[in-house]
């Protein structure tokens, strides 16, 4: 687990001068499965606490992001670090054990029931040969109440709706006690309850314990309510970076969408949102 | 947290325990059921001398052995195919799908055609090619395979180039059963059909050390298994290293299979049913499926095996049919059931 420049004795702040908190940098990049480049030149520092919401097209490489921060991919080119050292250089079961990641759908093939899921994520402290003890039970079980799954937590994953799977996924992820969550699409195919449901479920994590939090996601109003940072992705490259109000601006998501975009502020809390401009071609 | 579905220990055990009560009962009784009426009681007495203890013959040398054959082989073939279906996450794996059993085929039936019998004093020609093929098997079907960047399999390509390969072997071995003479075709007729009347204990002390040890390995990646079971990309995220379970499973699971293989021959749908059986008695865990399993396997076999010496008797049924026979219909019904 040690870096390179610990190891070697030398100043072990970043080379490059920026924000040596950074949980977790990404420098210079590039990823490409088989020949076909998914992610060029990305440079990208997340802070413990921030609230980061990854948008952009389909196909611009939001899923390959979070699978390389979360150590599921491996770097092509260029370095990942979490807290100074590269990804690389941890053990599977210490990354996990700060790093946890949500698919953005995870169907099982065998009849598990919602409490045994939510026990995998205590996997990265156990030894072979072990079962869940008390400790196990307990970090579950507050799991379970965050996220209000506790109410069918002996029934059988396939059996729950969608929203309900999700937050058990969430719960999972929380008996990991990682310090950082990456999810993938989290409020895909959900309808709008479920999808604040899940989001509310998220910022109190965020606020009360802290939890560092980066999410894909394809709802740009939502992405503005919610996170504190977004990062425009495009084609493999970060178009733009920052809070909601400056990302979400009508010339650069025209640009990167390819359609008219009309953007209106929400009276109530001032967020964003987005809607397809242009006249209704069906209508008209 | 007091939920009675979910693993603890006294829950463990009051299962496990079941199972190998079960299991020690098929085992006990099995040796007294046949043709010739036997007394345990006689078979045990230890004032009359073993050669001039008919009972005590016909358990011990007749029967017995053959018992213990088909439970080692009933458990090799249920744990293999409870892990295969693990790794690979589907339900119609089992432990022939990565082309174990063809390959062991392939290995037996150019052993019966060159009529091979002896190849070091002791070592019977047969089971020792059909394991060779077998190993052949596996080597060949991951070397089909190109792992990905953290180097774990792709699943679904390692199913196609075992299916590939189970095509290739078949077609291999009935070539090579047109070139024989009518004896051998007999022959190989027969070891195609499975078989588990031996008559001789060098036979089950050559493969139990491979059953025991793969099966020991396969029992202490069982959590593993059950994270991997849910996805390779989350299993990740869980900190479990799937690349060396993936090796590690596939290796000890087709070993098993090869050993048990070489000598019974392929005897189907064993290595498919049990695994579902027990996962619906017990859930999908595999800290107790794996072993629950291998008891429960032992005892089916064990009780097909039986049935298959005594129901027509003095005709025997071989237990590869029977077993294919039994077990046919009982998976229909289990997916029509399931939707």
């Amino acid at each position: 687990m040690m870096g390179n420049e610990l190891k070697s004795g030398k100043n072990p702040e970043p080379p490059n001068g920026t924000d040596s908190t950074a949980l977790i940098r990404l420098q210079e990049v590039s990823f490409s499965y088989e020949k076909s480049p998914v992610l060029r030149d990305i440079a990208l520092d997340i802070q413990r606490g921030e609230f980061v919401g990854v948008i952009g097209p389909n196909g611009a490489g939001k899923s390959t992001l979070l699978k390389l921060m979360g150590g599921i991919l491996q770097t092509g080119r260029g370095q990942c670090s979490f807290k100074g050292h590269n990804l690389g250089s941890y053990k599977r079961k210490e990354l996990a054990r700060s790093i946890s990641w949500l698919p953005q759908e995870n169907s099982m093939v065998f009849p598990f029931r919602v409490l045994e899921v939510i026990l995998m994520g205590r996997h990265p402290y156990l030894s072979a040969l072990t079962f869940e003890g008390a400790e196990d039970f307990r970090i579950a079980r507050r799991a379970m109440d965050l996220t209000d799954t506790s109410d069918f937590a002996d029934r059988f994953y396939n059996e729950i709706s969608g929203g309900e799977k999700q937050r058990v996924m969430i719960a999972a992820a929380l008996t990991q006690e990682s310090e950082m969550m990456l999810l993938d699409e989290p409020t895909v195919s959900l309808d709008i309850k479920y999808q604040i449901e899940i989001l509310n479920i998220l910022q109190r994590l965020n606020s009360d314990a802290g939890l560092t939090l980066a999410l894909a996601l394809h709802d740009l109003h939502l992405a503005s309510k919610y996170c504190s940072r977004l990062v425009l992705l495009d084609q493999g490259k970060i178009v733009k970076d920052g809070p909601p109000h400056l990302v979400l601006q009508k010339a650069i998501l025209e640009k990167v969408y390819g359609i008219e975009i009309r953007i209106v502020s929400d009276p109530d809390d001032g967020s964003l949102m987005v809607f397809p401009g242009g006249p209704c071609k069906i209508r008209t | 947290m007091q939920n009675p579905d979910v693993m603890n220990r006294k829950r463990y055990f009051l299962a496990l325990g079941s199972f190998f009560i079960l299991f020690l009962a098929a085992l006990a009784a099995a040796p007294m059921i046949g043709p010739t009426k036997i007394s345990l009681m006689k078979a045990l007495a230890s004032d009359t001398d073993f050669s001039n203890n008919p009972d005590a013959n016909i358990f011990f040398l007749a029967r017995l052995p053959r018992v213990l054959l088909a439970a080692l082989t009933g458990a090799a073939l249920s744990v293999a195919g409870v892990v295969f279906q693990a790794l690979l996450r589907n339900n119609l794996a089992a432990p022939f799908t990565l082309g174990v059993s063809s390959g062991a085929a392939l290995g037996a039936v150019i052993a019966i055609r060159l009529g091979l019998s002896k190849v070091f004093p002791g070592v019977p020609a047969v089971p020792l090619a059909a394991f060779t093929g077998a190993l052949g098997a596996i080597v060949l079907v991951f070397s089909l395979v190109r792992t990905r960047r953290r180097g774990e399999f792709p699943t679904s390509v390692l199913l196609l180039a075992g299916v590939t390969v189970n095509f290739f072997f078949a077609a291999m071995v009935m070539l090579v059963h047109y070139l024989s003479d009518i004896t051998q075709s007999f022959q190989i007729v027969r070891w195609l059909m499975g078989g588990l009347d031996i008559m001789d204990y060098e036979t089950l002390v050559s493969i139990f050390p491979l059953v025991f040890l793969g099966v020991a390995v396969l029992a202490y990646i069982a959590r593993d298994l059950n994270v991997i079971s849910t996805g390779v990309e989350s299993a990740l995220s869980r900190g479990v290293n799937v690349a060396g379970v993936q090796r590690t499973g596939f290796i000890a699971a087709s070993l098993i299979t090869g050993g048990v293989v070489s000598v019974s021959g392929p005897i189907t749908f064993v290595g498919l049913i049990v695994p579902h059986i027990v996962r619906l008695l017990v859930g999908p865990d595999h800290r107790l499926l794996i072993p629950a399993s291998m008891f429960f396997g032992a005892s089916f076999l064990i009780a097909c095996d039986t049935l298959g010496r005594t129901a027509i008797a003095p005709t025997e049924i071989p237990v590869g049919v029977l077993t294919a026979i039994l077990g046919g219909p009982f998976f229909v019904w289990l997916l029509k059931r399931k939707r």
